[in-house]
């Protein structure tokens, strides 16, 4: 071990903690060699093919690791992604769930409307005592959406609205904010984007809210 | 002395799938998290601590460094004054660059982040002493690396645009979860570190070791300098 040739050191920490190993330069010049060899090796055949499908050699895809960066790339470059995992507040089992497609034409809304349910779900969401929830559906601009909820009697706060899909300012739209126990009604949906339910339950014991909608969408949860 | 040297082996290649198996979770924030980030409204003190732990324990970036840092530490005073500095370090930048909305090109800081791996994996080698015939303080780098991850980090949490309700507790909430994920992801790595200590195999691996850490360091450095020119 060699001692410590650093002028400022005082104490013997400093002098144990710097009497590391110095290696000959020629375990040096190895040591560096070796780490860039494994390093450029590992990064070319397995971490750029898996990462970003770049793969010279070939070896990516024949180990099947391209796999990984195309199965990536084909997820819509969206902020409201629509392939992430669904839940709803721990409270519902997960639900299939479906990429937001482009916003269909006229005359594919007019089918969609013909042709309801592409999708039909009932959540039980709890709203804990004192607390708010949201729950979201992801939506492509003009599309249907029939809705129903209640409560089994209790009364809550709620706001209905819609976030576009992609803004970041915060805005938000809302079509209805009142108190109520059970709202039926329908949505033909103004943008594109998040829309759905604040709750806010002000009494003192949970409240269970059954909702049951039936549209073309994806479950934001 | 074979028979130690295998135990020692199997021990160093647990330890490093460990961390091996945190490479796809590592950069981002998973989509559950993801989702909190983005409804949360207000101050949620728990979660956040939650969120900053958790991205500690699995940043395998951050603990490559750790290692790296305490690789020569043998003393618990100095495992302590090192971690310190880093801590300080990583919560000035996370802070003031969360706070003052300071945006710093994440394939960047990530790629500075993996060549302070490389640079510690060098140093621990005694590179520096060799090929340029002085040490750099190891004090003051540490400390200026850990500003360097603290801008990782808040670049990390700045992708989530958080409402500014509420916006200072819940920072300090995940700085402090940081610190406790930090705190729980180095007791293991030294528990396993003292274990490997006790055999006298420990420094004749250390170059490997170290090797193997500058790899590392320089896969990441490959992988994000990729990142950014792709993107």
């Amino acid at each position: 071990m060699k001692t410590n040739d650093k002028p400022n050191s005082i104490n013997q920490n400093e002098t144990q903690f710097n009497s590391i190993p110095v290696h000959s330069t020629a375990t040096l010049i190895k040591a560096s060699v070796a780490a860039s060899a494994i390093a450029a090796i590992v990064l070319i055949t397995a971490i750029l093919p898996a990462e970003y499908n770049i793969d010279p050699t070939g070896i990516g895809k024949a180990l099947g690791l391209t796999q990984i960066a195309e199965a990536a790339s084909v997820i819509p470059d969206v902020e409201v992604s629509g392939s992430e995992t669904v839940f709803a507040f721990g409270q519902t089992a997960p639900v299939n769930s479906k990429e937001i497609a482009n916003a269909p034409s006229v005359g594919e809304i007019a089918q969609a409307r013909q042709t309801p349910g592409v999708r039909s779900d009932t959540v039980k969401i709890n709203i804990p005592a004192g607390k708010g929830l949201e729950y979201k559906l992801l939506m492509d601009e003009f599309v249907h959406l029939k809705y129903e909820w209640s409560t089994g009697g209790e009364e809550l706060y709620f706001d209905f609205h819609g976030e576009p899909k992609g803004d970041t300012t915060g805005y938000f739209e809302s079509f209805s904010i009142t108190t109520s126990d059970k709202v039926k009604g329908s949505l033909t949906t103004p943008f594109a984007g998040a829309h759905g339910w604040y709750w806010k339950n002000k009494t003192d014991s949970p409240i269970t809210v059954t909702l049951s909608t039936t549209g073309d969408y994806t479950i934001k949860g | 002395m074979t028979g130690t040297m295998t135990n020692v082996m199997t021990l160093f290649v647990v330890f490093l799938g460990v961390f091996a198996s945190f490479s796809l979770s590592a950069h981002g924030v998973d989509e559950d998290t993801k989702q909190f980030l983005t409804q949360n409204e207000g101050v949620s003190i728990l979660p956040f601590i939650y969120i900053g732990a958790k991205h500690m324990v699995t940043g395998y970036d951050h603990l490559l460094f750790l290692v790296g840092v305490i690789f020569f530490l043998f003393r618990s005073k100095d495992v302590l004054l090192y971690v310190s500095l880093f801590t300080l370090g990583h919560s000035i930048t996370l802070l003031f660059g969360v706070l003052s909305d300071i945006r710093v090109n994440a394939y960047l800081i990530d790629a500075i982040i993996g060549f302070s791996i490389v640079y510690k994996g060098f140093d621990n080698l005694g590179g520096f002493k060799r090929f340029f015939g002085f040490q750099p303080n190891t004090k003051a780098a540490v400390m200026i690396f850990g500003l360097f991850h603290g801008f990782g980090l808040a670049t990390k949490i700045q992708e989530f645009n958080l409402p500014q309700e509420g916006l200072v507790p819940n920072i300090l909430a995940f700085n402090v979860g940081v610190e406790i994920g930090q705190f729980l992801a180095l007791g293991v790595v030294l528990i396993l570190m003292s274990f490997w200590r006790r055999h006298g195999s420990y420094l004749q691996f250390s170059t490997a070791a170290n090797t193997l850490l500058m790899s590392g360091g320089l896969m990441l450095v490959g992988f994000q300098l990729t990142g950014f020119f792709v993107s």
